[in-house]
Formats: C-alpha cells, structure tokens, sequence
C-alpha cells in the first residue's frame, strides 16, 4: 500500500524544531533489517514498519488479554469507527486530525462505559446505539465537507509502511502505557472480569477501574488505526488474545503469549508481505488468524490428555 | 422496623434503604438490623431484590438511605461470594490464580509471590480443595466452584474478612452438597466470628442453618429469628397468596 502524501503533510505529529532523538531505535532497526530481503534491507520505511508494527502489536496483544476478559470487542469495534467522527472532527475544528481521532476515541469509550453502568439497555445494544450514532455522524461530517474524504481512506485502511518516526515513538508509548497500566493492574482487572462483587469486596474501586480501562483500550486502538486501519485494528486486539487463551496455561503465562504472538504477527506479517507484494495490514492480520488457528489443536490436544 | 432484642451492637444497619434501576425501584424503604456473628439468611422470591441488597451493603450500587457498621470501629472487611462468575470454559485463569488475583499486589505476569501462593494453598487446603489448585475455574463442577469461591472469599491479607456475603450459596449443588456445604458454613462462622449474610430462595438451608432471617419482596416482609419468622403469613405475602410452607425435611417419600 503507498502512502498518501497528502496524508503525510497534515499527520505531521511533532514539529521539526522539537527534533526526537534519532539513534533510539537504532539498534532494533538493525537486528530487522537482517529479516528483509538484500534489495531492500536498510529500507527506513521498512525499518520504521517493522519497530513501530512491533510496539503497535504488543500493546495491542496486552490490552487485548483484559478486551477479551470482560467482553469488549464489541466496544473496540464502536470505538475504532468512530474515528470516522473523530478525524473529521479534528479536521474542522483546525487540530490534528491525530488528536481528534484520540480524543474522540476515548470520550466515545468513556461515554459507552458510562450508558452501560447505569443503563437499562443490555451491555451490546448500548455499544450498538452508540457505534450506530457516531458512526453516522462521520459520515455526515465527511460528506458535508468534500474535501475530508480522501484523508479518512488511511484511517479505513491504514498504512503501517507509511508510519513516521514520530508515529513510531508514539507507538512506543502506547506499549509504555499499556505495559505500565497493566503492571498496576492487572489482576484487578482480570478479578472484576471475574466478579465485579468479589473485586470490590477485595477492595478494588471497579467504577473507577471500568473508565480508566475503557479509555486505555479506546486510546490504543485510536492509536494502532494508524497502522493497521479502522477495518483491522479489532484484529490486533483480539487475535493475539485469543490464541493465548488456547496455549497459557494460567493467567501469568497469558499475559506474554499474547504480547509475543501479537509482536510476531506484525513483524512476520510485515516481512511476508515485503516478500509477497500483498498488503501488510491485512497480511499482519492474516498471520495473526494463522496463530488463532494453530492454537486451537494446542487446546483440543491439551484438554484430551487432562479431563 | 427496628429491632431491640439484641443486645449486642448490630454488625450492619440498614436504615431506609431505597434502590433505583433507572425508574424501576428494586428496594423500597428497607430498614433492618444485622447482628454479628451469626448466620442471617435473606429470603425472597425471584426479583425481590436479594442481590441488591448484598450489593448495597459492599457500596456497589448507588442508594438513598444509610447502611452502618456499629458494630466494627472503621468499614468491616468482606468476603463475597458471587453466584455468576465471568469466566468460560476457555479461559486459562486457574484456581490459585484467582485467589491470587485477591491476594497478591505483584501483577501475576511477573511471577506469583511466595507468601500469597502459601495463603492460597491454606485457604483451598481448609476447603479441602487443594487437589484443584492448578485447574481452570471455568471448568469446575457447582460444588467445586462453591468451595473454591468460599475458600477465595475467606482468603485475606490480613486474616480473612470480618464479613462474609453470599449470593444462592446453594444453587448449582444437590441437595446433600448445599447442606454439607451450609454446615461448613455454620462452622466457619462460629470458628472464626464471621458475620454471614446469605441470599438464598431455598427455605430449608436457612431454617437449618440460619439463626436470623430477612424477608424480602422489594420492600421488607419481616425480620426476625428463623422460626418466628417464617410464618404462613410472611411467606403468602412474599410468594403471593397460593403458596404454602413446606418444610422438606430431606427425607425422600413418594408423590
């Protein structure tokens, strides 16, 4: 998939005279490069793809452990189209479109999580109305003003060739949050997937939880649709996390098959691509229902042998 | 309807207790006392808003009116144990692991801690369930599950709770299960001075093991010790008027 020049322009995250430093991921880069093909290896573009794919998919691989714990796919699906609003919303009101597409994203997350706790409407249909509501007001937005839609074609498919060195430290932060919320807590949050009765006996604050986990989820799925698209980003999350489910074998282990088959997924699906001329977001996900598949003769196998 | 036969501080007050679901109103004005100590059962048909009122008394939804603690100096530390459980057949999350889950700060992907692993094996060990420790919850039979969650919801860092709350403790075990099961719990509750509030819709585990009874239908039917309680009356005006009380006394006859 090329990259959008038009798109490039305006998604400038970081102005120049703020200059990141630019060894950082310099030896990651390297220890990459030995994976491509001679013609292309030293590619930057590449480069940046395959480091930036990497944190991307392990963030998503560890988020995607507490999605699937407390049944939020649904919810990631809301919230990655209402990107839709979102970019165009940054877009008119004059910010990036970046910081319309994240912030939307998680006052969608909160606002869901917020119908859904004191709601009447079942946990789905409330993520139904709202996906439905924000979904349409994108496309309204986009069709009044003419000009904003070749810009949402990136976010529907996204171009993980196209990411900048800025977007791979954005990336890299992404996973720094996401590793840091789950080291504080992650076992809260797989008990309240448990029991939200037994969590809050046990002393957890599950009201206070539920919104700083939906607004995580939300912002990294903001994020990675920079990468993978609107259409795939659900994909990140879910694949790497339910394969893991099939091969850990408790609730340590699953933590790190899932951020390791998330990584692999986007590496591996980076490079076959190169390979195979096809596109990488879709090969990403493609090598991530590939894992999915393979892991389920792990479970049948292991549930055979112990009853 | 307060009560002052008791002499001993209450262990938790309800004082006009109302529960709003959007315009539904789940509990209505309930005002009841409850000692500690000792087993209290809440009885009430299917929707009387049973759970509810669990969940009033951990802070876990929103309420008008006042829920106390006399009888401890700051908020008692609970046990609950739930009668759902969000966890699937797929899920890797073993026994040890959920108690873990309570007991240990250390996220569980940087390793389990040493003395929360060993609470974890007492704790199961007290419910005779150490033989599960490595299976997946989601796979456990209903009485397995019970003794797991009672296990989990007595496990404590800093020596279990002083209150245990729980939800149809009975439902998912056989009859001769759920009155092991009630017997361990009149154990327990003693051996430790536990006060138990249990929800249950089945009149025989109470009346065997329960020594004070709340009766509930959205509003408060009667409270009081188990046999002056659980009159013809209360239960006509909880089940509606066609219901009578049988007491089944687990003795199998014909018919």
């Amino acid at each position: 998939m090329k990259g959008d020049k038009g798109f490039n322009e305006q998604s400038e995250l970081c102005p120049r005279q703020n200059p990141l430093p630019p060894a950082m991921f310099e030896p990651l880069y390297q220890l990459l490069n030995h994976l491509l093909p001679q013609a292309l290896a030293g590619a930057s573009f590449l480069n940046r793809a395959l480091v930036g794919g990497l944190f991307l998919a392990a963030a998503c691989g560890i988020v995607g452990v507490g999605v699937l714990g407390h049944r939020m796919s649904f919810f990631t699906n809301a919230v990655s189209h209402s990107s839709f609003a979102g970019v165009a919303v940054g877009l008119l009101a004059g910010i990036s479109p970046y910081v319309g597409l994240v912030g939307f994203a998680v006052l969608v997350g909160l606002g869901i999580t917020a119908l859904r706790r004191r709601g009447r409407l079942s946990g789905d249909a409330t993520v139904g109305v709202v996906f439905s509501a924000v979904m349409a007001l994108g496309i309204a937005l986009l069709s009044a003003f003419r000009g904003l839609g070749r810009e949402m074609l990136t976010y529907i498919y996204g171009d993980i060739l196209a990411l900048t060195e800025a977007e791979v430290y954005l990336a890299f932060g992404a996973l720094v949050v996401a590793v840091a919320f789950s080291a504080l807590f992650y076992n809260r949050l797989a008990l309240t997937a448990v029991s939200p009765e037994v969590a809050r006996a046990s002393g957890v604050r599950v009201a206070a939880l539920e919104y700083a986990h939906a607004a995580l989820v939300a912002g990294i799925v903001a994020v990675a649709i920079r990468a993978v698209g609107l259409l795939f980003v659900t994909a990140l999350l879910i694949l790497p996390a339910a394969a893991a489910r099939n091969v850990a074998r408790n609730q340590g282990s699953l933590f790190w098959w899932s951020a390791g088959l998330g990584a692999l997924a986007a590496v591996g699906g980076t490079i076959i691509s190169v390979y195979l001329n096809t596109s990488t977001g879709a090969t990403v996900i493609l090598l991530g229902a590939v894992f999915f598949g393979a892991s389920v003769p792990v479970r049948l196998a292991r549930r055979a042998k112990s009853p | 309807m307060s009560e002052p036969a008791t002499v001993e501080k209450s262990a938790i007050s309800l004082v006009g207790v109302t529960v709003r679901l959007g315009d539904r109103v789940v509990l209505e004005d309930v005002t009841a006392d409850i000692p500690p100590k000792i087993i209290t059962a809440v009885i009430g048909p299917n929707g009387a808003g049973k759970t509810t009122l669990l969940k009033v008394i951990l802070g876990l939804v929103p309420y008008e009116g006042r829920v106390i603690f006399p009888g401890y100096p700051n908020r008692p530390s609970f046990g609950y144990v739930p009668q759902a459980l969000g966890v699937d057949e797929g899920s890797p999350l073993t026994v040890t692991d959920f108690l873990l889950l309570k007991l240990q700060r250390r996220p569980l992907w940087l390793g389990r801690s040493r003395p929360a692993g060993e609470e974890a094996r007492r704790q199961l060990g007290v419910m005779r369930a150490e033989n599960l420790a490595d299976r997946p919850l989601g796979i456990l039979s209903g009485g397995e599950r019970q003794r797991v969650l009672l296990a989990a919801a007595l496990a404590g860092r800093n020596g279990g709770p002083d209150v245990l709350l729980l939800d149809e403790p009975a439902s998912g075990i056989d009859a001769v299960g759920g009155e092991l099961f009630a017997a361990l719990l009149a154990e327990l509750t003693e051996e430790r001075g536990l006060t138990t509030v249990l929800v249950s819709h089945d009149l025989s585990v109470v009346s065997a093991h329960a020594r004070r009874v709340v009766c509930l239908n959205r509003r408060l039917m009667g409270v009081g010790c188990t046999r002056e309680t659980i009159t013809a009356e209360t239960i006509a005006a909880m089940y509606g008027r066609d219901s009578s009380l049988f007491l089944h006394d687990h003795h199998p006859r014909e018919g």
